[in-house]
């Protein structure tokens, strides 16, 4: 029998480790393929060996000779899938090759070891095509797509833009270009399935199990309720796990074909081809201002590219259309569709890109106006959205501005580039914005309390390494009055009530909001009905936030940050290093101070290793990112890192669900990469337009 | 860039100098030891040296920096176990 106390915010800043980390360091938290199942067997997929054309015939005989091989599957033999307007899932549906790297066979062994070694002696006789991998500004398959990702309006024009542009007293015309970068979440992805009859069990290294349940469900011809989607641990995804991908489709096709339980783990090279990554860009941008640095136009033109058989178009320019403010507006999106692996979510898709190439032109319009980059920002700070004359629900940007030049001694800096030398190295400092959405969809959430007053939260929300499960602890025994330790939260499994994906950094904002509801539904049924004491038996609410974000008004919505970055340049070898990173963000209420800090300093490495480091280069004879692992792509390690900090100014948002957190997750990556090109042009007066910062493109 | 360098009373005795990353197999630079040998251990004379060995250097398309990049680097290290400091 438990009395509620009054709901009080102490939970509010709290800084609280993980609480599952005891077990993630023990080795008894389990991810997806370590999950024991009796009676395993181990899918292995066979890729395409080149870009373009059709399979002619497989010889298998080998690979079926192989002691421990219970079955080749390939397109002569595969179970027809219900569905196949996705072609990345439509495995071993058709016998057309649209990429290098994409699966077109399989083998299922009694052991990952033959498995792999079977698959590797498969012979695939192709007609080959000739294929078309080389991204141009003037591609002639340019296109405007319908929308962009996920559903913004392509192009967006509000003004006059060429004659704003070019009635300007300072103009900045600038090509940006931004590589193919991958995720590379340090666990792969990897599922197991296990069918029981028609019922079907995955167990998923995924960032959204709701949303892969519909989606095989409907691949296999099932109900939705027929299949169950368990994501307890998940090692990474930055987006590329927020929806199924050819893994779990190969493992439940498997199973069904060997009748036994069958584990299937993409290979790092595998990883390069068939789970997404973030597509290169072209960016064309254009600023025009007064002498005092006041824009009159702002332009940004995106040429990017696709597969040929999935339409991802990203959306980069997104975040030039509420940045600042400009009487004459453009943005653009022109799309290729090329023989290249499909791209997809990652990491702040849209904003990461697209603030590198703004970012980076503001700079070059403060130096153009001989005017601090700060102070450039600061006057042209918009007091409602530019594009749509929405007011902002909450805009800290100029705040985040000043608390990081404050603190990062920026009034001490010498706007001159190429002027500190420092032994060997130059020195430079600089500065960009940080943004990203705040949003929030419709989640359910069930609370329920014991006789013993213990209470269980649950809902389909996924921990992918972000602390969530922390931050709905905290949420909930708040909203409750209670202690976390009489709460427990039970969340990584689609039998939960659904939920948002753990995606476009609306995890937080979307099951909050639902368990806050859900628990403020339970304490009023217990003061209301019950007299303030749980009754025998127990007690429980369950809530959906339909029509909480049905209402929401309709305001512009959006985190801002700021980001400083010291950079020392070695004159003789080229290289860089960003001795500091300072980010300053306002992203509403933050949580859990230990793993928000832990979750933005992630966000700013990912940032740094943007900047200096992450390029998958293809391979234009040969249709394929030949730097398909850890080794030669690289993702910056602790020691590229040397000095970085995040910390957050105090936010109310008042619109964004009853706490109020925008979310976390994308907006440290978000500018970054700018800050850090700016400060490096600082330091040398070399201007990079093209990412990564390789040394020879600082040996000039 | 590997180096061994002797210098006896700030004169280059000998020296033997090897680069990785700028020839399909670890290239020996004779032409820069060649010309080391017998000549003030100052940076001017490490420049000179690096330059020569350079000098019928072919670079392709995507990898000119590194002659630039090599002669820095040779330049660098040869000071750098020379006592000059940088």
């Amino acid at each position: 029998v438990t009395v509620l106390t009054e709901p009080a915010r102490r939970s509010t800043g709290v800084g609280r480790s993980r609480i599952e980390g005891p077990d993630k360091v023990t080795g008894r938290a389990r991810y997806a393929f370590e999950h024991p199942l009796d009676d395993i067997a181990y899918a292995s997929p066979v890729a395409s060996t080149i870009a373009k054309g059709e399979i002619r015939s497989i010889a298998a005989d080998t690979a079926l000779g192989l002691p421990g091989v219970l079955a080749v599957i390939t397109p002569d033999n595969a179970p027809r899938l219900a569905a196949t307007e996705d072609a990345e899932l439509a495995l071993f549906q058709s016998r057309s090759v649209a990429y290098r790297g994409q699966l077109v066979a399989a083998v299922v062994a009694t052991s990952l070891e033959v498995a792999r070694d079977a698959a590797e002696r498969m012979t695939i006789d192709y007609a080959a095509a000739s294929h078309d991998v080389t991204l141009a500004p003037d591609h002639p398959g340019l296109y405007a797509p319908d929308y962009v990702n996920p559903r913004f309006e392509t192009d967006t024009a509000v003004g006059d833009f060429d004659a704003g542009f070019s009635s300007a007293a300072v103009r900045v015309d600038q090509t940006y270009r931004t590589p193919a970068e991958h995720n590379n979440p340090m666990e792969p992805h990897a599922t197991i399935a296990a069918w029981d009859g028609d019922q079907l069990t995955l167990i998923d290294s995924s960032q959204g199990p709701p949303r892969v349940k519909p989606t095989i469900a409907r691949l296999f011809d099932l109900d939705p309720s027929q299949v169950r989607v368990v994501s307890e641990h998940v090692g990474g995804g930055f987006g590329s796990k927020g929806f199924a991908r050819p893994n779990v489709v190969l493992a439940a096709m498997a199973a069904r074909v060997v009748q036994r339980p069958v584990k299937c783990a993409l290979t790092r090279q595998q990883m390069f081809s068939v789970v997404g990554h973030r597509c290169p860009s072209i960016q064309r941008v254009q600023l025009g201002a007064d002498t005092d640095g006041q824009l009159i136009a702002i332009g940004h033109d995106v040429v990017e590219q696709s597969s040929t058989i999935k339409e991802f178009a990203e959306q980069t320019a997104v975040a030039t259309r509420h940045m600042y403010a400009a009487p004459h507006r453009r943005t653009t999106h022109r799309l290729a569709r090329l023989d290249v692996p499909t791209p997809s979510w990652m990491r702040a898709p849209g904003e990461c890109p697209g603030m590198f190439a703004l970012e980076s032109a503001m700079d070059e319009l403060a130096q153009a106006c001989d005017l601090d980059p700060v102070e450039l920002r600061v006057r042209n700070e918009p007091i409602t959205d530019p594009e749509t004359g929405q007011p902002f629900s909450s805009r800290n940007l100029v705040a985040c501005l000043r608390e990081g030049a404050a603190r990062f001694g920026w009034e001490r800096r010498d706007p001159r580039p190429g002027v500190r030398r420092e032994g060997v190295c130059l020195v430079g400092t600089g500065v960009a914005s940080s943004t990203y959405p705040a949003r929030a969809l419709p989640s359910s959430a069930r609370v329920t309390v014991d006789d013993s007053g213990r209470f269980e939260v649950s809902i389909a929300a996924v921990d992918i390494g972000t602390g969530a499960r922390t931050a709905l602890l905290l949420i909930a025994a708040e909203s409750l009055g209670v202690p976390t330790d009489a709460v427990e939260i039970r969340i990584g499994d689609s039998s939960l009530p659904d939920a948002m994906i753990a995606g476009g950094s609306m995890g937080t904002a979307s099951w909050t909001w639902a368990v806050v509801n859900a628990c403020r539904a339970l304490r009023e049924r217990i003061e209301r009905d019950h007299g303030g004491t749980v009754p025998a038996g127990g007690l429980s609410a369950e809530v959906t936030t339909e029509a909480d974000i049905a209402a929401l008004p309709s305001s512009a919505r959006y985190s801002f940050g700021a980001q400083f970055a010291e950079v020392r340049v070695d004159t003789d070898t080229g290289e860089v290093r960003v001795p500091r990173l300072l980010g300053v963000f306002a992203a509403g209420r933050i949580v859990n101070a230990t793993t928000a800090r832990s979750q933005l300093i992630g966000g700013m490495t990912m940032g740094l290793s943007m900047a200096l480091h992450e390029e998958s280069a293809l391979d234009p004879e040969f249709g394929d990112f030949p730097n398909h692992d850890l080794a030669s792509y690289h993702v910056a390690a602790c020691a590229d890192v040397m000095d970085v900090e995040a910390i957050w100014v105090d936010e109310e948002e008042p619109e964004l669900g009853p706490i109020g957190a925008k979310g976390i997750g994308e907006i440290g990556i978000v500018g970054t990469a700018a800050a850090i090109a700016n400060a490096a042009h600082h330091a040398t007066g070399i201007r990079v337009r093209d990412l990564p910062l390789r040394l020879d493109r600082m040996l000039r | 860039v590997a180096v061994a360098l002797d210098v006896q009373e700030g004169v280059v005795r000998d020296v033997r100098l090897a680069l990785g990353a700028v020839a399909p197999v670890p290239w020996r630079a004779h032409r820069a030891e060649d010309a080391l040998r017998g000549q003030p251990a100052t940076e001017a004379s490490f420049r000179l040296a690096a330059e020569a060995e350079l000098a019928e250097a072919r670079p392709r398309r995507d990898n000119g920096f590194k002659v630039r990049l090599m002669s820095n680097v040779i330049t660098r290290s040869l000071s750098d176990l020379a006592g000059l400091g940088s």
